[in-house]
C-alpha cells in the first residue's frame, strides 16, 4: 500500500480523499491546503503517489507540477480536476502528470486509478532497475 | 568398381547419343582395320617371300640348262683340246647350244634380273663365257688341263650365280622344312655334284686314253671321285629327310632319286677303277663315257625334277597364302561389316527412340498432353515408353481433374466474390443504416474515403478528405488546436495506459447542428510498419436518447444528491453555510479588501471552483451546473487578460451574479431535497431529522433506478439513517408491565431495559419487539404472584422482571426473566397432552427444556380461564413465528417457584453486514419451482442434470426460449429453454378462450414467458434479504432451431430437465 500526499485546498475533498485512500489501506502521509505548502510536504515525505488539485490558490496545479516533477522527476502524480479542464489535464500529463481523476471522486474510480498509475510505474522502475544492471 | 568408371561415365555423361555411338563406333572399326591390315600385310609379306623364290626357282631352271650345257661343253672341250680335233663341229655345235641356253637365260634375266639382282653377274658370266669361246681352239693338248680348270672356274661361276639366286630370292631363307632341305640340294649339292660328275667324266675320258697317269693326277682324279660320293652322300642325306617328310614329293622324285643313286656310284666305282685300279680290270672307255653321261643325266633330271617339286611346292605355298589373306580378310571384312550394320541399327533404335522420347517430351513440356511415344521395340526403350505413355495417361487425367477443379473452384469463387460483394454491401448497409457514424482517420487528421452514410446526415455534407477538426469543432479554433495536439499525442504515444488517458480527454459527445452527437473513439493499429495506426470515431445521434437520459440522470442525480446529502449531512450544512455566507457578503467583501480587481478575479474564480468541487461531491448537480457556468465566465473574463482589468469593467460583467441569484441556485437543489426528505429535515442545523416512510421510499426509488453496484453503495448508508437502537423498540414495556401489574393486582419493581443499543432496522424487529408483550403479559399474569402470595413463599413482596439485551457475535441476545412462580415441567406435558399438541408417548419422551417449548405451540395456553388479557392460547406462538421470520431461536428455563427465564436469539440482519443475495442463491428456489409447476401440470421430471460452466459462456438453446432479466441488488438472466412438446403441453395445461386470435408460435411464447415469470418471481420470494430489493422481467421470447446465446463475460449455469415429452433447459447466467 502507498504512501500518499493529498493535496487540495478545499478541506472536504482532503477529507474525502483521506477516508477513499485510508479506507482501502493507503497511507495519507500529510494534506497539503496549497501549492507551497505541497512542494514542502513533497521534500519531507518523499511519497509515492501525490493527488494534487488543479485549481488553488497561489501556484496551482500545473505549476505544483512542474516545480515537483523539475526536482523530482520520477514523482508520480495524479491530477484532480473538475469538469471542463481538459486542456489543463492535458497540460499536466505534458507535464509529467501519470493520470487524472474526475471530480467528483468516487471510491472505484480514485481507487483504479491509484492502482493503474502504481502497477505501470512499478513496472516501469522494474524496467528501470534492469537497465541498471545491464549497463 | 564405381570409381573405376566414373570418369568413363563422366565422359559419356557429356556426350549427346550421336556422339556416344560415334565414338564407340569408331573405336571398334578402327581396331578391327588394324588388325587386319597388320594380318593381311603379314600374309602378303608371306606371299611376296613365296614370289620371289618362286622367281629364284624360275632362273635355276634356265640355269640348270646352261649348267648342263657348260659341264657339256668343258668336257667336249677337254676332249679337244687334249687331240681330239675332230671334235670341233661337236665343239662348234655345243658352243651354239651354250649360246642358246645363254640367250635363254638372259631372256629369264630380263624379267627378273632386276628383282634378283643378277644382270651384272650374268653379264660377267656372258663375258667370261665369250673369253672361253675366243680361246676355245687355241689350246695346246699340253694345256688341255689349263683349259679344264678355266672353264671349271667359269662353271663354278655359274653356280656362284645359283647361290647368289638362292640368296637374293630368299631361297636360301626358306623356312619351310620339307622345302628348304630340297632347296639346299638344289642350290648347293645338285650344282656340286654335276660339277663334279662332269669333272669326273671329262677327265674320265682323258683317263681312258692315256694310260700313264702321274701320282698327282691319280690322287687328283680320286679326290674329284671321293667328292662326288661326298656330294651324293649330302644329297642322299637331304632327300632321306625330304622323302620322310612328304609323301608326295617322294613320288614325284624316288624314281630319278633311285636313278641317280644307281648310276652315279657305278659311275664313280668305274671311273675309280680306271685309274687306280688293276690294269687288268680293263674298264671300256666307252662304259666310262656313257656312264658319266648317264650319271649327269639322272643328276641333272633330279635337279630339274626338284626344281619343278620346290616350283610346285612355292606355287602351292602362294595359293595357301593367298587363299588364308582372302578368307582372313573377307571373314574380317564381312564381320566387320556386320558389327557396322548391327552397330548402325542398334544406334538408330536407341537415337531414334531417345530422340523421339525427346521429342514426346517436348510436345508435352508445350501442353500437347495427348501427344503418345509409339512403342516400336521390347527393350527397355520400350518398356520406358510404354511407362511415359502410362504417366502422360495419368498426368492427361490428373490435368482433366485439376481443370475440371478449376472450373468447379473458378465458380465457387464466383460464388465466394459474390457473396462478399454481397456481405460488403449488406455490412455497408448495415453501417449505413446502424444508426451511427463510422469514420477513420491516420495522422494527417482528414477524414478517409470510406465512412457511413450516416455521416453524411450527421454533418449535412460529404466529408471525404475534411479536417476532423473543423468536423467536431466547426467554430471553436481553440477547441481545435487542443484536440490536434492530443490526437497528436495519441498517434505518437506506445504507453497504452497514457494513451487510454489521452483518449479519456476526448470530447464524449459533440453538439452539432442542435443534434447531440456522442463520439466513440477507438485506435486501429494495424500490424507494424504496415500503416499508421488510424482512429476509428463511432457517431451516434443521441439527441432523442440523451432527453431520456436527462431525465432519467435528473432523477439519479436527485437520489445521489439526497443520500450524499443525508449521509454527510455535516458536511452539506457547513458548505451550504459557507456558500451563504459566501453570497451575502463575498462579493461585496472583496472589493472592499482593496486589492487588484485581476487578483480579486483570481480569488473568485478560485472560490467558486472550490465550491463547484465541494457541492459536486455532495452530488448537488444544479449547484454545480450554474457553478460551472459561472466559472466560465469568470475564465473568460481571465483570459481576456488579468493585469489590466478594471474594477468597473469587473463589476459590470460580475453584475449577474446577484446574492439572491446565487442563494436562488442553491435554493432550487434544496427545495429538491426537502420534497423528498420532508421539512424538518432543515429544521435543524446538526441534527438529521426525516421521516422514515421517506426514506423508505427513497430507498425503493434507489432500488429500482439505480444500478445493483450502486445500491450497494447507497443502500446501506441510507438503511442506517432509520435504524434505531433495538433498545428503543422495546421502550414502552416498563410503563407498559407497570400498568399491566396494577390491573392484575400486582407488585413489579420498576425496571429499565438494559443493554440493547445496538442500531437495528425498526421495521425488521418490530413484529418481534411488540409480540414481546406477550411473554410480558404472560409474566405478569401468570409468572408473578400476588404480594401476599409472595410473601407466603418467603420472597420478596415485590416481584421483579428484567429485560436485558447482549449484543454477541451471532447477534442479539435478548434475556427477560421473573422471579414469579414458575412452571412444573410435567404441568406442561399434561397440558400439551390435554390441549392434543402432543400424544402422551412423544411428551414423555422430551427432556424437560424441550417441553418448555411446548408453551409456544398453537393453542397452548397455560392460564385455566380465558382473560381479556390473556390465555387464548395464540400469544407464545405469535411469539415464536416472530422470532422463526428472523431466523432466530428461543430458549425457555423455568423453575418452579423459582421464576421463568426467557432467552431470544435474534440475528442482526443488517443490510451492509450480510451479503447481498447472488444469483446462486435463487438456483434452488428457481429449480424447485420449476419442478413443482411442471408437476402441476402433469409433466414428470424423470432426469436432472446439472451442467456448471460452458465453452466461452455459450448456451445451447432448444426449439423455444424465454429469457427473464433479473435487477436489483442482484443481476442476471435466467434462460429457461424448452422443446416445443413441452411448451405444447405447458399451453394446453393453461388454455384459455380466445387463443384462435394470436397464431401458435405467439401463443406458444406467450406461454412460455408466462412460465418463465411465475418460476422467477415464485423463488425470488424464497430468497431471503431480497425482498422488494431485486425485480425481475421478461425480456424477450424467442422460437428457433438449433439457436445458441453467449455470455462470455459471465457465469453460466444450466439445469437439464427431462420431462418425458422433451427438454426443459433452465441456465441461469450472472
Amino acid at each position: 500500500m502507498a504512501q500518499i500526499l493529498v493535496v487540495d485546498d478545499s478541506l472536504m475533498m482532503r477529507r474525502t480523499i483521506r477516508r477513499i485512500l485510508e479506507q482501502s489501506g493507503h497511507t495519507v502521509v500529510a494534506e497539503s491546503g496549497n501549492g507551497e505548502q505541497a512542494i514542502l510536504d513533497y521534500e519531507q515525505h518523499q511519497p509515492d503517489l501525490v493527488t494534487l488539485d488543479i485549481t488553488m490558490p497561489g501556484l496551482n496545479g500545473i505549476e505544483t507540477l512542474k516545480r515537483i516533477i523539475s526536482s523530482h522527476p520520477q514523482a508520480v502524480i495524479i491530477m484532480v480536476s473538475a469538469l471542463g479542464q481538459n486542456r489543463m489535464i492535458f497540460e499536466a500529463m505534458q507535464a509529467g502528470a501519470k493520470n487524472y481523476i474526475m471530480k467528483p471522486i468516487g471510491d472505484e474510480k480514485l481507487l483504479s486509478v491509484i492502482d493503474l498509475v502504481l502497477e505501470s510505474s512499478k513496472c516501469t522502475d522494474i524496467a528501470g532497475g534492469q537497465r541498471g544492471i545491464i549497463f | 568398381m564405381r570409381y573405376l568408371f566414373e570418369p568413363v561415365v563422366r565422359l559419356m555423361n557429356r556426350l549427346k547419343y550421336a556422339y556416344k555411338f560415334a565414338l564407340i563406333g569408331i573405336l571398334i572399326v578402327l581396331q578391327a582395320a588394324v588388325l587386319i591390315y597388320m594380318l593381311v600385310s603379314e600374309l602378303n609379306k608371306n606371299i611376296d617371300f613365296t614370289s620371289r623364290e618362286y622367281l629364284g626357282i624360275e632362273y635355276n631352271q634356265a640355269l640348270v640348262a646352261l649348267l648342263d650345257e657348260a659341264q657339256g661343253y668343258r668336257s667336249l672341250h677337254y676332249s679337244y683340246a687334249i687331240g681330239h680335233h675332230e671334235l670341233r663341229e661337236a665343239l662348234l655345235e655345243k658352243q651354239t647350244k651354250v649360246d642358246i641356253a645363254f640367250s635363254a637365260l638372259e631372256t629369264v634375266d630380263n624379267r627378273l634380273g632386276s628383282q634378283l639382282d643378277t644382270t651384272w653377274k650374268l653379264q660377267v658370266l656372258h663375258k667370261e663365257w665369250d673369253t672361253r669361246k675366243q680361246e676355245a681352239f687355241q689350246f695346246e693338248p699340253e694345256r688341255a688341263q689349263v683349259a679344264f680348270n678355266l672353264n671349271s672356274r667359269w662353271i663354278g661361276e655359274i653356280m656362284g650365280l645359283i647361290q647368289q639366286v638362292g640368296n637374293s630370292s630368299n631361297l636360301a631363307l626358306d623356312g619351310d622344312l620339307d622345302t628348304s632341305y630340297l632347296i639346299d640340294s638344289v642350290l648347293r649339292k645338285l650344282p656340286g655334284l654335276v660339277d663334279t660328275l662332269g669333272q669326273a667324266q671329262g677327265l674320265g675320258e682323258h683317263v681312258a686314253n692315256s694310260r700313264d697317269l702321274s701320282i698327282d693326277e691319280k690322287e687328283r682324279l680320286l679326290l674329284v671321285g671321293g667328292i662326288v660320293r661326298s656330294n651324293l652322300e649330302q644329297l642322299d642325306q637331304n632327300t632321306q629327310v625330304v622323302f620322310r617328310r612328304n609323301e608326295s614329293v617322294k613320288v614325284k622324285l624316288k624314281m630319278w632319286n633311285d636313278a641317280v643313286d644307281n648310276d652315279v656310284p657305278i659311275f664313280i666305282w668305274n671311273f675309280e677303277q680306271k685309274i687306280a685300279g688293276p690294269q687288268e680290270a680293263a674298264i671300256p672307255q666307252q662304259l666310262l663315257v656313257t656312264g658319266g653321261q648317264r650319271a649327269i643325266g639322272n643328276v641333272l633330271t633330279l635337279y630339274r625334277g626338284e626344281l619343278t617339286v620346290i616350283g610346285e611346292l612355292l606355287n602351292l605355298r602362294i595359293q595357301r597364302y593367298s587363299r588364308d589373306r582372302n578368307v582372313v580378310a573377307g571373314f574380317t571384312v564381312s564381320i566387320l561389316f556386320l558389327v557396322f550394320y548391327l552397330f548402325l541399327a542398334f544406334d538408330i533404335s536407341v537415337r531414334k527412340g531417345i530422340y523421339r522420347l525427346n521429342t514426346l517430351m517436348e510436345s508435352v513440356a508445350q501442353g500437347e498432353l495427348s501427344a503418345r511415344g509409339e512403342v516400336h521395340s521390347q527393350d527397355e526403350m520400350g518398356a520406358l515408353t510404354g511407362s511415359i505413355n502410362n504417366m502422360l495417361e495419368a498426368l492427361e487425367m490428373m490435368y482433366v481433374e485439376v481443370r475440371q477443379s478449376r472450373d468447379c473452384l473458378e465458380v465457387w469463387n464466383q460464388e465466394l466474390e459474390k457473396k462478399v460483394t454481397e456481405r460488403t454491401a449488406s455490412l455497408r448497409n448495415l453501417l449505413d443504416h446502424a444508426g451511427q457514424g463510422f469514420l477513420s482517420f491516420g495522422s494527417d487528421l482528414k477524414v478517409a474515403g470510406e465512412y457511413s452514410a450516416e455521416c453524411t446526415q450527421i454533418f449535412n455534407r460529404e466529408i471525404s478528405e475534411q479536417s476532423v477538426l473543423a468536423l467536431l469543432y466547426p467554430d471553436d479554433r481553440g477547441e481545435q488546436v487542443f484536440l490536434e495536439a492530443l490526437f497528436q499525442k495519441i498517434f505518437q504515444e506506445e504507453d497504452e495506459m497514457i494513451r487510454d488517458t489521452y483518449f479519456s480527454l476526448l470530447p464524449g459527445q459533440l453538439v452539432v447542428s442542435g443534434s447531440y452527437i456522442g463520439v466513440a473513439y477507438k485506435i486501429i493499429d494495424h500490424p507494424a510498419g504496415v500503416k499508421q495506426p488510424t482512429i476509428m470515431l463511432i457517431l451516434t445521434d443521441q439527441t432523442h436518447q440523451k432527453k431520456m437520459e436527462s431525465q432519467m440522470q435528473q432523477e439519479k442525480n436527485v437520489l445521489s444528491m439526497v443520500v450524499s446529502v443525508v449521509t454527510h449531512f455535516n458536511d452539506f450544512s457547513a458548505a451550504v453555510n459557507q456558500y451563504s455566507a459566501f453570497c451575502q457578503e463575498g462579493l461585496g467583501r472583496l472589493q472592499e479588501a482593496g486589492c487588484q480587481a485581476g487578483e480579486t478575479l483570481i480569488t473568485l474564480f478560485r472560490t467558486i471552483h472550490t465550491f463547484k468541487g465541494t457541492f459536486g461531491q455532495l452530488g448537488m448537480y444544479n449547484m454545480v451546473a450554474e457553478l460551472h457556468e459561472m466559472e466560465t465566465v469568470l475564465a473568460t473574463i481571465r483570459e481576456a487578460g488579468v493585469d489590466q482589468l478594471e474594477w468597473d469593467c469587473l463589476t459590470e460583467q460580475l453584475k449577474p451574479y446577484t446574492a439572491e441569484q446565487m442563494l436562488n441556485w442553491l435554493e432550487k437543489d434544496i427545495a429538491v431535497l426537502r420534497d423528498i426528505l420532508g421539512d424538518t429535515f432543515f429544521h435543524q442545523e446538526d441534527t438529521l431529522i426525516i421521516e422514515s416512510s421517506r426514506l423508505l421510499s427513497l430507498e425503493e426509488k434507489i432500488q429500482h433506478i439505480l444500478t445493483p453496484g450502486e445500491c450497494r453503495l447507497l443502500i446501506p448508508e441510507l438503511r442506517r439513517l432509520r435504524y434505531k437502537p433495538f433498545k428503543e423498540l422495546l421502550a414502552p414495556y416498563p410503563e407498559y408491565i407497570l400498568n399491566l401489574a396494577e390491573r392484575y393486582d400486582k407488585a413489579v419493581n420498576v425496571f429499565e431495559i438494559s443493554g440493547g443499543e445496538t442500531l437495528v432496522d425498526p421495521l425488521k424487529y418490530y413484529c418481534f419487539a411488540k409480540n414481546l408483550v406477550h411473554v410480558f403479559r404472560n409474566a405478569v399474569a401468570h409468572g408473578l404472584e400476588t404480594p401476599d402470595e409472595r410473601l407466603e413463599a418467603g420472597k420478596e413482596e415485590i416481584g421483579t422482571i428484567t429485560c436485558t439485551v447482549y449484543e454477541t457475535t451471532e447477534g442479539l441476545t435478548v434475556l427477560i426473566t421473573d422471579d414469579g412462580r414458575g412452571m412444573a415441567a410435567d404441568h406442561i406435558r399434561e397440558i400439551a397432552v390435554n390441549k392434543g399438541i402432543c400424544d402422551q408417548k412423544t411428551v414423555m419422551l422430551l427432556a424437560d427444556e424441550e417441553a418448555f417449548k411446548l408453551i409456544f405451540a398453537d393453542g397452548f395456553s397455560g392460564a385455566e380461564a380465558v382473560s381479556e388479557l390473556s390465555g387464548r392460547g395464540v400469544g407464545l406462538s405469535a411469539v415464536r413465528t416472530a422470532i422463526e421470520e428472523l431466523g432466530g431461536s428461543v430458549q425457555v428455563n423455568t423453575m418452579l417457584g423459582k421464576g421463568t427465564e426467557f432467552r431470544f436469539f435474534l440475528p442482526l440482519l443488517d443490510w451492509a453486514a450480510s451479503e447481498p443475495p447472488t444469483m446462486w442463491q435463487i438456483s434452488k428456489p428457481l429449480l424447485v419451482e420449476t419442478k413443482n409447476l411442471l408437476t402441476s401440470m402433469g409433466l414428470t421430471v424423470r432426469e436432472c442434470i446439472h451442467v456448471e460452466g460452458s465453452a466461452n459462456g455459450k448456451v445451447l438453446l432448444r426449439s423455444l426460449t424465454a429469457f427473464v432479466d433479473v435487477k436489483g441488488i442482484m443481476g442476471g438472466k435466467l434462460v429457461l429453454s424448452a422443446d416445443e412438446a413441452v411448451v405444447e403441453h405447458m399451453a394446453a395445461a393453461c388454455l384459455q378462450d380466445g387463443v384462435t386470435e394470436v397464431s401458435k408460435e405467439k401463443w406458444l411464447e406467450h406461454v412460455l414467458a408466462k412460465v418463465a415469470n411465475e418460476i422467477v418471481n415464485n423463488a425470488l420470494l424464497q430468497v431471503p434479504n431480497s425482498d422488494g430489493a431485486v425485480k425481475a422481467e421478461s425480456l424477450v421470447t424467442i422460437l428457433a432451431q438449433d439457436a445458441s446465446a453467449r455470455y462470455p463475460q459471465s457465469q453460466v449455469s444450466t439445469w437439464k430437465l427431462e420431462t418425458g415429452l422433451g427438454w426443459l433447459n433452465l441456465s441461469l447466467i450472472y
